[in-house]
């Protein structure tokens, strides 16, 4: 399915492209993200490098332990196959609790050692795991509290009053978190029995 | 106006602090630790490299040539049944695939309808409880080799979907 999406991205953008700006821009158009993936992939080995690496000192230090106890009910109900003594459960919760306060820089990283750590313990081979599927939805889903980088939007266009959105915001938040979660359950019983 | 912006960038030196100041008191090899996970944590990055390769290429594509406006023009009449606004559709789209290319689109939306109104309302509302569906999906499987990808798709669109229409419903009646 993500392999219809990309190459119809690729195949319908490039015939677009042709159409309407001349074959310069398509050209330009793919070393462009070629290369701004590469300018991503450096600065991301910043912030991941660091970030796992003050993980790794919470999760020696049994800081990850005693925060992982309180948000263990929710884990159980989301992730029923994840023991809660591994690395997974731990790295899983981090990724959570940070979504929510809306540190992304913290959540990416902990959410891709989270995946890592599940192939490991479930045996993933070519097919996602339950679990991982799981992860997934709520990452794309995310509980945010705080919609920071739209409320500096908003006061950017001189809105007459940036916070209005926050309530509603959370309510859409909370809507689509529950979508997703309600959706990935119900196919997990008929995908794993 | 600005403390919510400098709180939430405090946040993070914050954090930092607290965890090496309790690493310290636990008498963690602080070092050898940082060193551990940090080595783990470049590895992951340039394992997902190629596949963010494969998605940036695409939706540089995808937003150049002003596709999603085509698909727009397309599937407006269809998304208007359910009270969603025409104008905000390549938003949508957009968001999908990248999380920049979307900003950007929403500071235009927010020039010319203006912050306070109803499709500059929505736009802010659905940018908020949205993620990038393709980004995050291709970076986390790709990061562990899974090619079957079973249900997420489905399910990740479908929340995203919901959100979209909840977000016109809330900017209207809120």
């Amino acid at each position: 399915m993500l392999d219809f999406i990309w190459s119809f991205a690729i195949i319908a953008g490039t015939v677009m492209c042709f159409i309407t700006c001349g074959p310069q821009e398509a050209a330009g158009a793919i070393t462009d993200g070629a290369a701004s993936a590469v300018e991503l992939c450096i600065f991301m080995a910043g912030t991941m490098s660091f970030w796992s690496g003050i993980m790794n000192i919470a999760q020696e230090s049994g800081l990850i332990d005693s925060l992982s106890v309180k948000i263990r009910p929710v884990m159980r109900f989301l992730f029923p196959d994840v023991p809660p003594q591994s690395a997974a459960f731990k790295y899983i919760c981090v990724n959570m609790a940070a979504n929510f306060m809306g540190l992304g820089w913290a959540a990416t990283p902990a959410g891709l050692l989270a995946m890592s750590e599940l192939k490991k313990i479930h045996n993933v081979t070519n097919t996602a795991s339950r679990a991982m599927c799981m992860l997934i939805a709520v990452n794309v889903s995310s509980v945010q509290m705080l919609p920071v980088n739209m409320i500096v939007m908003r006061q950017k266009y001189l809105s007459a009053a940036p916070f209005d959105i926050v309530f509603p915001s959370i309510i859409a938040t909370s809507i689509t978190t529950f979508a997703a979660v309600a959706a990935v359950k119900l196919c997990e019983r008929r995908y794993f029995k | 106006m600005n403390i919510i912006d400098a709180v939430s960038s405090g946040l993070m030196p914050f954090v930092v602090m607290i965890v090496v100041i309790y690493g310290l008191i636990k008498k963690v090899s602080l070092m050898d630790s940082f060193t551990h996970g940090a080595k783990n944590g470049l590895l992951t990055v340039f394992n997902i490299l190629p596949a963010l390769t494969a998605l940036m290429c695409a939706s540089s594509l995808f937003v150049k040539s002003n596709l999603s406006s085509v698909m727009a023009d397309i599937i407006s009449p269809v998304v208007s049944i359910f009270g969603f606004p025409a104008e905000l559709v390549p938003l949508l789209a957009v968001k999908m695939f990248s999380s920049s290319a979307a900003t950007g689109l929403a500071s235009e939306i927010f020039a010319s309808f203006g912050p306070d109104s109803y499709i500059g309302r929505t736009a802010a509302i659905m940018l908020a409880c949205t993620e990038t569906v393709f980004y995050t999906m291709s970076i986390y499987f790709s990061s562990v080799n899974v090619k079957n990808t079973l249900y997420t798709l489905r399910c990740c669109v479908f929340s995203v979907l919901c959100g979209a229409l909840a977000s016109a419903m809330l900017s209207r009646v809120m």
